[in-house]
Order: structure tokens, then C-alpha cells, then sequence
């Protein structure tokens, strides 16, 4: 190859996409000609097909994921969030470690930040139930079923026992099948541990908006998956479609299944770093060229869940899979080198090798190559596809124990808290620190001192985050989440310099319980925080006195 | 929606369209309440009977401002002392009849947009909407 001036490759996502382009462009590129930096929020590569094993204990959490720089030496693997991208001027803004807005200049971008969760989808699903999208979901989840199976198993009232023991899986595609049928082997593999609960407590059921499940598999094979996991105990809801979640179950068109876990693999959205593109777009996913760049651009590429990519062999856009984003990374990385190069690029073209779903208690459906497996061989076959993606022999031979471990003996129970030591003290933040991050699991109650925070919300509308209110000295923030045990859902901001007191949720538990007043005031400030204490400053006031009512009239329409 | 529709009519309205709140009226003019997300899923959350009519869990009596009222001040400590996210606006009291609705976001975003912070802040806050 024509030796070249160092060219600056930048790749946005560490998912299956982008590890694989970063890996095929570091092999053809050699050091001195290409410097080559991966964005991942995460410092490791997460095998999400296997996420519904670390929810059912049958592999464990770190079985699931690969540490970024031990799969990519020579690429720089940096940890911070990419914020934006500015195509014209080739370069892209991010948060640095400290909170501060900095940018890197490129040669090429490739973006392939896959998709997020949208629980929005169905009204109260965002409020009640579990995605599993990342490691973390699959830790709370996971921690979730067994407390709830620890509740169970001292519960005297049997309506209510069986309400902690119903499991509600929301969506009949791969991720649904496959955690549906996971819990209920972790479940009620592990009754014999439980001795007040009966098999006949426990209902995990799944929740299929059509007639089959499964729709990329053969119908055989969709027949022979649905059998099995009603035999094992799984109860199918077909042609049924989810219309709301609440904390008791979840509301059908024509009736209510109760049960005190909804897990929904159902709705996803285009991550905010797309969103804020402004390139032409399909359903949210940027659209590519036939070679993957983004259309009318020289040097951006897209990939994986978050691109619109017709597949050059059957004419077809290409699904959001595991499988697709892999081949997309590799031909993406050497239609890069051929560019760089002075070479015409090809297009995207990749014939389906085969599918493959776990279905639960060692069993799996799967085609490859034109024949059709089910059974053990087939989820032997399965886990062995993924063995043999790990980065080195060692990490294989490491997982591959674990696995031949939890085949024999029995999974893993212990529900892991993550409390850590608790104490009171004080914390000071500059303006624009975070003190709160949606998203995050809760842990700390703070009460502010001096100075002042804002409450900012992000949702698929609003991805900038939108200042929801602002409190002030003698406010407090933080026990909606301790006290609901649900993931943050705002962040809070410095607004002025600040310092506060805080509380780990031990402490705040225990002084909330035995504090009548506290537990009144608290109670009163749950119920009007949107309200906002905004307007206890005179300035506000005053701008309040300007506004005129009619600018804030939103007009009647036929509904709402 | 009517005040005879059941909670299992409030589900398929929720359902199908992406509002937090649906005006009640009888006659389709005069405001008699509203259903909010909230009102719909404490109700649920109770066990109310699919069939109850929606007048027996909907905000009855709404907080609402007179569409001739000039000042924010009174909607703004509904929304504070009662926690309201949104607030009917009518023609006027006497009427009820619904000319549309004001938003706490909304107002609260202007508010932010408009009044400094007190002291200290280099990084002022970035906010849309
Ligand atoms: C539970 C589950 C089961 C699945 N099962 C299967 C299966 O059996 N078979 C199959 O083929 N597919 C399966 N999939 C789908 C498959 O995982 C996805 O299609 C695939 O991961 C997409 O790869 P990607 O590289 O496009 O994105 P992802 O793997 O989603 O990776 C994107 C990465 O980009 C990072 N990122 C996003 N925005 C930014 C930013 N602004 N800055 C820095 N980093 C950013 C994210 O943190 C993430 O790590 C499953 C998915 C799930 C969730």
C-alpha cells in the first residue's frame, strides 16, 4: 500500500459495529498510517444476545462482557460520551472527564452507537418495568427476581406470594423469548432452595403482540419453541397487545395480568448523538449510501442498529442484529482503507449465515446454513458461537469453565445489595457539576446548604435534557428514587456554587421511618416537586408579573 | 371523554393517544374535570373495576384560570400548592366553557430562560423546549 500522512479515525460506539470495524481497520492500517479512537460509554463490549443468561444466573455478569482495551490494542478506547457531531467541519464535540465541553478533529467518523431503550412506548411501562439493554439492566434485574422470590418465600397471604412470583416479559422476539425463558428456569430451578413456595405459585408469561413468536425463524422451528417453553411452565400470550403497565401487572385489550416484575424487550429509540445529526434520516437511522457513508458526505460512515443500510445481496434494508452490525464493521473498515487508498468502495452485501435463539432450560432453535437444529445440540451451538468471539484463549477457557460450572451445579441466589458504608457529610460542586444523573441507581439523599441546583429531565423528545425546576437553600433532592428504589429519573445540576448535605439511603431510610415529620414533609414534597419552588425568588416573581397568560394557551383540540 | 366512560374506555384513550390528560365534560363544552396519567393509574393501581365510570376517579373541580385572567401569578401557586402539571384555562368561572390549557414545563422553562441565577454561574445552563 502508498504510504500516506496519518489520517485520524474516529469510532462512535463500542457495541458489536464498531469493535468489529476498529478491529478490521487496525489489522489493515498500520500504526504510523492511521491513528485510530474509540467513543464507548462503557470501558467494555457487552455480548447482549447473552444479557437474559446474567438476568437467569446461568452465566455470570462478567461472562457477558469484554474489557474494550484488552479486545482493541492499538486503538485509544476513550470513555466519554460524544455529544455531537459536526460533519461540515469534520469534528466532534464530547464531555470530558471534568464536565467540560471539549472536541477532537477526524479524518473519518464512523457512528455506530447503536439504539437505546424506549420504555415510552405503552403508558406506565416507563414507570414499572425492566429493559435490558445494558449489563446494568441485567444486574438490577436479575437482583429484582430474586428479592422478589426472597419476599415470596416468607409471605404468608398466597394471592399476594403468587403476585411476587408472576413475571411479566413483554415481547415474543429474540431478547423477549430469551429472558422469558431464562427466569423461569432460574425460578423454579431453584424452588427446591424454597420450601414454602409451591411450582404452582410461580407464572412467567409472555406477552406477544402477534400470532407467532419468533418472526425471523421457520415456522417448524416457531412451533417447536413455543411446545417447549409451555412445557417447561412458560405461559404464552399471543395476539395480545400491552396497553399500560402498572405496579400491579399489565393491562391488555381485554383483560389484566398481575405480577410484581414487567420486563419489556418491546420499543427502542435512535441514541440523542443521532437524533442531534442533521443528516437525511429513515425512521430515525441515518440513511447510507450503498458503501455505508451518510449520503452526500466524503468522510462520515454509519453502521449497526443506527443506520438505514440496504443490503446489496437481497435488495432488503438490513435488521438491527448483532449478526448485520458485525459484517457492516468489517466492510465499513475496508471501504475506509480503500478510500484512504485512492480506491473505489464497494457496497454492503452479506448473505444471512443463520439464526439462533436460546429458548430456555439448555435448549435452543437455530438455522445455519440451511439446517435446522433445536434442542440441547442447537443451544450448544449457540453459546459456542459466542465462546468463540471472545478476544483470547484465555478468556475463552475462563468462560467456557464458568458455563460447564453452572450446567452442573445450581445457580447462583445471592442477591448482591450494592449499599456501600454509610455516613453523613457535606459535598461542594461548581456550576454544571452533576450531583445526579438520570438513569443511575439511587444511593444518596442530599439536602442543599447554600447555593442552588436545576432539575433537567432527558426523554426521546427532549434529548438536551429540559430544566424541569430549580430548588434553593433548605430544599432537598434525591428521596423519590430511595424511597420508589427505582433508577433516578432526572438529574440534578449545579446552578451557582454549592454545597450540601448528604445522606447515604440507610441513613435516610432509617431517619425517614422513625421521623414522623420528616416522613409527612417528604410525603408532601413528592406529591408537588413538579411544582418547583421556583418561584420563592423575587426575580421570578417579577418575570411572572410580565408574562401575559395567553402566550402559555395551548388550544383546545378535539382530544386532550 | 364523558363522565359515564369506564376506566377500561380511559385505557384504550391513554393507549392511543400520546397525552397525559384528557379533558371530562358532559356536554363537550362545560369543563366537569380531567383524567390525568396519574389519576388513571392510581385508580388501576387500587383494583377499580374495569366498568367504573370515569366520574368516580378523575380530578373533579379542576384548579383553572379565566382566559381574561392577565397574570401568571395565580396559576402559578396552583401548581405549586396542588402539584398540578397542567391547568384548564376557560372563557370564564361561571361557564367552565374550555378554551385550552397551560403547562407548568412550559412555564417554568420561560421562567429559567429569562431570570439570572443569583450568583456565581459561568456555565449557564443549556435548556430547550
Ligand atoms: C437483550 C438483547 C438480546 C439480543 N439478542 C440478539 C440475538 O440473539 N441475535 C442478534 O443478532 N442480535 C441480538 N440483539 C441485537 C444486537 O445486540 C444489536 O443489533 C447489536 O448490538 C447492534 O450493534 P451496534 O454496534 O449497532 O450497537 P450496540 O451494540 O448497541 O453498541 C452501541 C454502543 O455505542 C455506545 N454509544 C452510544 N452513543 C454513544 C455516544 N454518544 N458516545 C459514546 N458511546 C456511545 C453505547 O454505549 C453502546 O455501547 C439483542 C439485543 C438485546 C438488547
Amino acid at each position: 500500500m502508498r504510504r500516506m500522512p496519518k489520517k485520524r479515525i474516529v469510532i462512535i460506539g463500542g457495541g458489536f459495529g464498531g469493535v468489529k470495524c476498529a478491529r478490521t481497520l487496525r489489522a489493515r492500517l498500520r500504526n504510523g498510517d492511521a491513528e485510530l479512537v474509540l467513543f464507548n460509554k462503557e470501558n467494555h463490549l457487552v455480548f447482549s444476545p447473552l444479557l437474559a443468561d446474567a438476568v437467569g444466573s446461568s452465566l455470570s455478569l462478567d461472562d457477558v462482557i469484554v474489557p474494550l482495551r484488552q479486545l482493541l490494542p492499538g486503538v485509544q478506547c476513550r470513555t466519554e460520551e460524544v455529544r455531537g457531531i459536526d460533519l461540515a467541519a469534520s469534528r466532534l464535540e464530547f464531555e470530558g472527564h471534568d464536565g467540560l465541553p471539549r472536541s477532537l478533529d477526524y479524518d473519518h467518523v464512523v457512528i455506530a452507537c447503536g439504539n437505546i431503550s424506549n420504555l415510552n412506548v405503552v403508558p406506565g411501562m416507563a414507570d414499572h418495568a425492566f429493559p435490558l439493554k445494558t449489563v446494568g439492566d441485567a444486574a438490577v434485574l436479575r437482583t429484582h427476581i430474586l428479592s422478589q422470590m426472597e419476599k415470596a418465600a416468607v409471605c404468608d397471604d398466597p394471592a399476594r406470594r403468587r403476585w411476587y412470583l408472576s413475571f411479566n416479559v413483554v415481547g415474543g422476539g429474540y431478547s423477549g423469548v430469551e429472558t422469558a425463558g431464562e427466569i423461569n428456569d432460574l425460578v423454579r430451578s431453584s424452588l427446591r432452595f424454597y420450601s414454602y413456595i409451591r411450582e404452582d405459585d410461580v407464572t412467567v408469561t409472555l406477552i406477544h403482540s402477534r400470532a407467532e413468536l419468533l418472526p425471523e425463524i421457520s415456522p417448524q422451528l416457531r412451533e417447536f419453541a413455543r411446545v417447549k417453553m409451555e412445557k417447561a411452565g412458560v405461559t404464552m400470550k399471543l395476539n395480545a397487545r400491552v396497553q399500560l403497565a402498572t405496579g400491579e401487572g399489565v393491562g391488555l385489550k381485554d383483560g389484566f395480568v398481575p405480577g410484581g416484575t414487567i420486563v419489556c424487550t418491546i420499543g427502542s429509540t435512535i441514541a440523542p448523538v443521532v437524533e442531534r445529526l442533521d443528516s437525511p434520516k429513515e425512521k430515525g437511522r441515518l440513511l447510507t449510501g450503498p458503501d455505508m457513508r451518510l449520503q452526500g458526505r466524503a468522510n462520515a460512515w454509519a453502521l449497526g442498529d443506527c443506520a438505514c443500510i440496504i443490503n446489496a445481496h437481497d435488495g432488503q434494508p438490513s435488521p438491527p442484529t448483532g449478526q448485520f452490525a458485525e459484517r457492516q464493521g468489517r466492510q465499513c473498515a475496508e471501504n475506509v482503507v480503500r478510500v484512504l487508498a485512492g480506491e473505489p468502495t464497494r457496497p454492503f452485501s452479506f448473505k444471512v449465515l443463520g439464526q439462533l435463539c436460546s429458548i430456555g432450560g439448555h435448549s435452543a432453535v437455530a438455522e445455519m446454513l440451511g439446517f435446522r437444529l433445536s434442542g440441547f445440540f442447537a443451544w450448544f451451538t449457540w453459546r459456542g458461537v459466542y465462546l468463540f468471539k471472545l478476544p483470547s484463549w484465555s478468556r475463552r477457557v475462563q468462560v467456557g469453565f464458568d458455563w460447564a460450572w453452572l450446567l452442573i451445579f445450581p445457580r447462583d441466589l445471592s442477591c448482591i445489595k450494592t449499599d456501600v458504608t454509610e455516613r453523613v457529610s457535606h459535598a461542594h460542586y461548581v456550576p454544571g457539576d452533576y450531583i445526579i444523573k438520570q438513569g443511575e441507581p439511587p444511593s444518596r439523599f442530599y439536602v442543599i446548604e447554600h447555593g442552588e441546583v436545576e432539575i433537567v429531565r432527558t426523554s426521546p423528545e427532549k434529548p438536551d435534557g429540559e430544566a424541569i425546576a430549580t430548588l434553593g437553600p433548605g430544599n432537598f433532592f434525591g428521596e423519590q428514587s430511595l424511597i420508589n428504589n427505582r433508577p433516578r429519573s432526572a438529574s440534578v445540576r449545579a446552578r451557582t456554587p454549592l454545597q450540601v448535605v448528604v445522606m447515604g439511603r440507610n441513613v435516610f431510610g432509617t431517619i425517614a421511618k422513625s421521623l414522623a415529620p420528616l416522613r409527612e414533609i417528604l410525603t408532601a414534597a413528592i406529591t408537588r416537586r413538579t411544582a418547583g419552588t421556583w418561584q420563592e425568588r423575587p426575580a421570578v416573581l417579577a418575570a411572572l408579573r410580565g408574562f401575559s397568560l395567553k402566550e402559555f394557551i395551548e388550544q383546545r383540540r378535539s382530544r386532550c | 371523554m364523558k363522565t359515564t366512560d369506564s376506566l377500561y374506555d380511559t385505557s384504550h384513550q391513554f393507549a392511543r393517544h400520546p397525552s397525559d390528560f384528557f379533558y371530562v365534560s358532559a356536554d363537550g363544552a362545560r369543563l366537569d374535570g380531567l383524567i390525568t396519567l396519574t389519576d388513571f393509574l392510581r385508580a388501576q393501581g387500587k383494583g377499580v373495576p374495569p366498568e367504573t365510570p370515569l366520574a368516580l376517579f378523575m380530578t373533579k373541580d379542576p384548579a383553572m384560570l379565566a382566559a381574561m385572567d392577565t397574570v401568571l401569578i395565580a396559576s402559578s401557586s396552583s401548581f405549586r400548592e396542588h402539584g398540578y402539571k397542567v391547568l384548564p384555562v376557560v372563557v370564564d368561572k361561571a361557564s367552565r366553557r374550555i378554551v385550552g390549557i397551560i403547562r407548568v414545563r412550559k412555564l417554568i422553562a420561560r421562567i429559567l430562560a429569562v431570570v439570572p441565577p443569583p450568583t456565581g454561574l459561568t456555565n449557564r445552563p443549556q435548556m430547550s423546549g
